[in-house]
């Protein structure tokens, strides 16, 4: 079935249709809600709170791009949670378990072809990026997320956020170069080829 | 000589990075870069950040976000608490026209404050208004409307005491009453009067009443969702 049949039938009331809708983009939702976030626990709230708001504004939707318009969704409600948490100081990225101790990598970064040291740089990686993300504001995070790493174009971009194109264009240039001088701290642990040969503008 | 890195060249350059400058401006940027080796540092640059970013590993979801019954469920309380707290606050909106409306009429129709019934402003406003109202009218000050009150009592054969307070007003009947008006006969507006404020006060009472229920029932919706 095609997504504008599922479409159609969860606007009717069809559960099942709109929950395979929901399992076509949970992954997306939920890594948008994720670097958003900067916080699993919380993504998964957002994630979840995202889907049921979505189900009950599916009358709203009146075609075009369903992705944009459940991103729309997604990062609404991880506005709503990282203005009520804004006082709250930086998440790690790793979460932590039941002993209070940090989990060495989440699930989803895990990869069984890696060797421990790979991986290891790799969750470092990772969270150095988060943690660039995590300093810029909301609405500069946003537009890194879902045009860098969740690889919508400028047009689905502008949809999600609602804002113009040029506001995303925009936005867009300046946290990237924020992004970079962030990243330019962490030199060795980038990969050699995307290393940084100069020393900035800022 | 290379010039300083503008914001307008960083967005050029960070939106050539994307392909989503329009071609002649492309084109320009594409000249310049030859031409500027610090554009071309910057946009390699920005080319690195964009790709780690792309590459960064993409979070997986922990579990299924599929929603139950119960949530749907939960959907329809939901509905129903919006549904009724718009509705109370349309409600009081409302109420408070109404109410800002009818005490500000009030003010301004000197009958209402001195319980002494007015012809004087039905006449001005009426679309009818009869020769003798019309002769009040020229003469112009309050110290005339006694006079057509009197007037208008003589017109009247059976004056009702209630659609006398009720003079001061002009009502929305009147162009029905013009026949009576051409046959020299003072329109009767006392009772229709009396019927709008009858109306503006049940209105009054129905609102206040569908206000506090429907807010009442959002709240008890509420808590039971």
């Amino acid at each position: 079935m095609d997504e504008l049949k599922m479409i159609e039938y969860a606007q009717s009331g069809d559960l099942d249709a709109f929950n395979r809708l929901v399992l076509e983009y949970q992954d997306m939702a939920y890594n948008v809600a994720y670097r958003l976030m900067g916080d699993a626990a919380a993504a998964e709230d957002v994630t979840q709170e995202a889907f049921i708001s979505a189900y009950r504004r599916l009358d709203s939707f009146r075609g075009g791009s369903f992705k944009a318009w459940l991103l729309r969704i997604v990062t609404n409600a991880a506005y709503d949670e990282v203005r009520r948490l804004n006082r709250r100081p930086t998440v790690a990225l790793e979460p932590e378990g039941e002993d209070g101790e940090e989990i060495e990598s989440p699930a989803w970064l895990e990869d069984p072809h890696e060797s421990p040291e790979e991986a290891a740089l790799r969750t470092e990686l990772n969270a150095a990026i988060q943690g660039c993300l995590d300093g810029l504001e909301v609405e500069f995070r946003t537009v890194v997320v879902l045009v860098d790493i969740q690889g919508l174009d400028y047009r689905e971009a502008a949809a999600s956020v609602q804002s113009p194109l040029g506001t995303v264009k925009s936005r867009l240039a300046r946290a990237r170069l924020r992004l970079q001088d962030c990243l330019r701290g962490f030199g060795e642990l980038l990969p050699p080829d995307l290393r940084y040969e100069s020393k900035g503008l800022t | 000589m290379s010039r300083p890195i503008s914001p307008r060249d960083l967005e050029s350059l960070s939106a050539f990075l994307d392909n989503q400058l329009p071609t002649k401006e492309r084109n320009q940027l594409q000249a310049r870069l030859l031409a500027e080796p610090e554009l071309k540092v910057t946009l390699d640059d920005l080319r690195r950040t964009r790709a780690l970013f792309q590459q960064a590993p993409k979070a997986r979801a922990p579990r299924s976000f599929a929603l139950r019954p119960e949530q749907v469920a939960a959907r329809s309380r939901s509905s129903l608490f919006n549904n009724l707290r718009w509705v109370s606050s349309v409600a009081t909106v409302l109420l408070a026209l109404v109410v800002a409306g009818d005490l500000w009429s009030g003010r301004l129709s000197p009958g209402a404050q001195s319980g002494i019934a007015l012809m004087a402003p039905a006449a001005a406003d009426s679309t009818a208004p009869t020769d003798t109202i019309g002769a009040a009218e020229m003469t112009g000050p309050a110290d005339e409307a006694p006079a057509e009150e009197s007037r208008i009592m003589e017109a009247e054969p059976t004056p009702d005491p209630a659609g006398a307070t009720a003079l001061q007003v002009p009502t929305e009947k009147m162009p029905e009453e013009e026949p009576l008006a051409d046959e020299g006969i003072a329109p009767e507006v006392g009772p229709t009067e009396v019927n709008w404020q009858r109306w503006l006060r049940w209105a009054e009472i129905g609102l206040a009443v569908l206000a506090v229920s429907s807010g009442v029932a959002a709240w008890v919706a509420r808590r039971r969702g």
